[in-house]
């Protein structure tokens, strides 16, 4: 080739420049994240929320602030030489009728008191701890292990509607016996500090708590801030003989390290049902439309994993409208009715869904909900 | 013998083409004003020698000029495409390569539009996202284009194949780096087989380090373009084919498999046939639906669909002798395949398909090597070894 056409093939090279934006590890961060969520010391005093189901949102002078991400926490304490004394630990996002049980590491139990309780999900509990010491305290339902028919929720992509939100959250207390809601992402528009916190007030009207992952939306501005505010975007719980395994698919990915966390969650998972969530869909059910996983083979990948792994019912969010389907013959629903502007002509509007659980083995039906 | 286009010649214009063909060849008449007089020479012939770049009439720009024409392609020419050639006195290719970007802006901004104000309802995303690949289309390509234009040499990079082998194959390898799968590379062993305005291809990528095939046949009609030998002689390397495809990828270790049928409607055009500035560079243009089996053993199969519109901006390389050949940046919506869509930081992950480059490169009437590297979800790059029997062009 002569010069010019040398130059001219690297000219073209370079016109594929697009090529290198292409980033593989997208949502490493946000997983590797996911492993500090639940931990903070300051000093000689430290805290480590097992499993990383609750956001530490401060760990002051005898006070520890929280965000539970699940029904039951186990929290192990440690009071250092500075640390003894009357302890205030106020839990955002937790059931109403959920008790604080805590004893030492010798195995003495501690009197926990009821300080304050400005809201059904948030409490503060006042503690009298011994210094240099590891206490443990643990976050509990009391209907934790029944298996008796109960009922969730779930609902997603509230974004730029968060002002009128309310009516979606009046509906929900008015709907009898939802225990807790699971919101499959998009809970802002932007994901800024001032949308998390107005997200997590507007809560407040809830009878019951709500579990998380975090949206697309949620990295408008950082890819951090939502775990600061919520804790983490991959986790997973038991309650009242069903899994829930939420998982950050926010990136339309999930990151190799959640496959290794999934293989564990799924296999723990066989003796009862097993809810995933997500916000975006492996495979949009309107395949030309894409609003789903950027690799469909990843997503046939997930699947086949979900599949293997005994999932018994998926939902996700991130398309704004309500659709019902299978992926890898795993029931799947996608809501995404919290007020985003809607997918026009399909008669949905803003809703959300009803999950009537009848344990151990039986999901009994999922309803929709219509607020408009 | 050879059945290269000489650079000077400017073909007419086909009668059908897909959008991207029409709107571009709409501007023909126009950009006659730009090209030497002497290009009303008859359309190609075979010519046995070797085609020399011809003269422009015009006489050629002061260096100030060319290096103003130059900056202009890129600022302002990134935002209003065509400066280059403005600044450069090649005012209506310069107005048509404005007026291809007002269309992509305009129909990309249709298409946005109508997925806002719908909220990429089901029942339009589909044209929606076609017009809206399409207007991305014309605004990269006609920004390309300008600097191309700006920067060739007289008579451009190379001229276009007039006709095609009757058979060309291809061993390769192509190694991948997905970090959600296991495997790294794969044997890529392929062959076309062409007879008039028909073409056979079969493709395989089959895992050296995993249990992974992916095996694609398919097969094409050439409405117009380069053809082998015994058809009639092309008049440059513009062409319009349908291709109908069939593609099964058995992901062993995941425990899948992929059935995708597709129909595509690809075209290229020359653009010398804009301006004589664009010899030696060409677009292309792609639509395309695919409907998906994915097959989950012991489970069933479920079915989806998914579109594989295409687009891409490349150049000829070389008049004459060897190497001769083609190079090209692309980008491919389809989110399917070794490479997926592409993944990015912030809120719009998953969009995109592919963006990549490919050269295809012969350094002898028979053999040539061919080279693509593609990023998506996965970095993909692949090198063959090319062999073509059968009417070289």
């Amino acid at each position: 080739m002569k010069p010019t056409q040398s130059f001219f093939a690297a000219l073209l090279l370079a016109s594929a420049a697009p090529l290198f934006t292409s980033c593989l590890d997208v949502a490493e961060g946000r997983a590797r994240r996911d492993l500090d969520v639940g931990r903070a010391a300051q000093g000689d005093v430290g805290v480590e929320v097992a499993e990383g189901l609750a956001a530490v949102r401060r760990l002051g002078a005898r006070e520890l602030h929280l965000w539970a991400s699940a029904p039951t926490l186990s929290i192990r304490l440690t009071t250092g030489a500075a640390g003894g004394g009357t302890w205030n630990v106020r839990i955002e996002n937790l059931l109403p009728d959920a008790e604080l049980v805590a004893e030492t590491k010798a195995g003495a139990p501690l009197d926990v008191a009821i300080a304050d309780t400005p809201f059904p999900t948030e409490r503060t509990f006042r503690l009298e701890l011994p210094a240099n010491d590891e206490i443990t305290l643990s976050l509990r339902a009391p209907d934790r292990a029944l298996l008796t028919p109960w009922r969730f929720a779930v609902f997603a992509d509230v974004q730029e509607a968060i002002d009128g939100v309310q009516d979606i959250y009046t509906k929900m207390n008015a709907t009898p016996n939802i225990r807790f809601a699971l919101i499959s992402g998009d809970l802002t528009s932007q994901g800024t500090v001032e949308q998390l916190e107005t997200f997590q007030r507007e809560m407040k009207a809830l009878a019951f708590p709500c579990y998380s992952t975090l949206g697309n939306h949620e990295l408008g501005t950082r890819d951090d801030l939502y775990h600061e505010y919520f804790g983490r975007g991959n986790y997973t719980f038991d309650f009242r003989g069903v899994r829930f395994t939420l998982l950050d698919s926010a990136s339309a990915t999930l990151d190799p390290l959640v496959y290794t966390w999934l293989d564990g969650w799924l296999e723990g998972s066989r003796d009862r049902l097993h809810v995933v969530t997500m916000h975006i869909v492996p495979i949009d059910p309107v395949g030309s439309r894409n609003g789903s996983f950027a690799s469909r083979a990843e997503a046939d990948k997930l699947l086949s994993q979900l599949a293997r792994g005994g999932v018994d019912l998926t939902f996700y969010g991130h398309i704004h409208s309500y659709y019902a389907f299978e992926n890898a013959g795993i029931p799947a629903h996608i809501t995404g009715g919290g007020g985003a502007i809607p997918e026009r002509m399909d008669g949905i509007g803003r809703h959300f869904l009803t999950v009537d659980v009848i344990p151990p083995g039986v999901f009994e039906q999922v309803a929709i909900v219509r607020v408009d | 013998m050879t059945g290269f286009i000489a650079p000077s010649r400017r073909p007419p214009i086909p009668g059908s083409a897909l959008a991207a063909a029409l709107l571009l060849l709409a501007a023909c008449p126009a950009a006659a004003a730009d090209a030497p007089r002497n290009t009303d020479a008859p359309a190609a012939t075979k010519t046995d020698a070797p085609p020399a770049p011809e003269a422009s009439p015009r006489p050629p720009p002061s260096s100030t000029r060319k290096g103003l024409a130059v900056a202009g392609s890129f600022v302002p020419g990134a935002l209003v495409h065509g400066t280059g050639h403005l600044v450069l006195g090649h005012t209506r290719t310069g107005l048509v390569l404005l007026g291809t970007e007002g269309v992509g802006v305009g129909l990309m901004v249709a298409g946005l539009g109508g997925a806002a104000v719908t909220g990429a309802t089901r029942r339009f995303i589909g044209p929606i996202i076609l017009g809206t690949v399409t207007g991305a289309a014309f605004f990269f390509l006609s920004a390309l284009a300008d600097v191309y234009g700006v920067l060739a040499p007289e008579g451009g990079t190379g001229s276009p194949p007039v006709y095609l082998p009757w058979v060309e194959t291809q061993l390769g390898v192509t190694f991948v780096h997905d970090p959600n799968f296991a495997y790294n590379a794969f044997l890529t062993p392929g062959a076309d087989l062409r007879a008039g305005s028909f073409r056979l291809s079969a493709l395989g990528f089959f895992a050296l380090d995993d249990t992974n095939t992916r095996t694609r046949i398919a097969a094409a009609y050439r409405f117009f373009g380069p053809r082998p030998r015994t058809s009639e002689c092309a008049r440059d390397g513009s062409y319009l084919d349908v291709e109908f495809a069939l593609t099964n990828h058995s992901y062993g270790t995941e425990g899948f498999s992929v059935t995708t049928g597709e129909v595509n409607l690809l075209g290229r055009l020359d653009l010398a046939r804009i301006g004589p500035t664009l010899r030696g560079s060409f677009a292309e243009l792609g639509l395309g639906l695919a409907y998906a089996a994915h097959r989950y053993p012991g489970i069933g199969v479920e079915a989806n669909d998914l579109l594989t519109p295409r687009m891409a901006f490349g150049m000829y390389l070389g008049h004459s002798g060897y190497p001769r050949g083609e190079a090209m940046a692309y980008y491919e919506h389809r989110h399917d395949g070794l490479a997926g869509g592409l993944k990015v930081p912030g809120l719009g992950s998953g969009i995109a398909g592919a963006f990549g480059a490919q050269t295809r490169l012969f350094f002898t009437p028979r053999w040539g090597a061919f080279f693509d590297v593609q990023g998506g979800s996965a970095l993909v790059g692949r090198a063959s070894l090319l062999f073509r029997y059968g009417g070289n062009p």
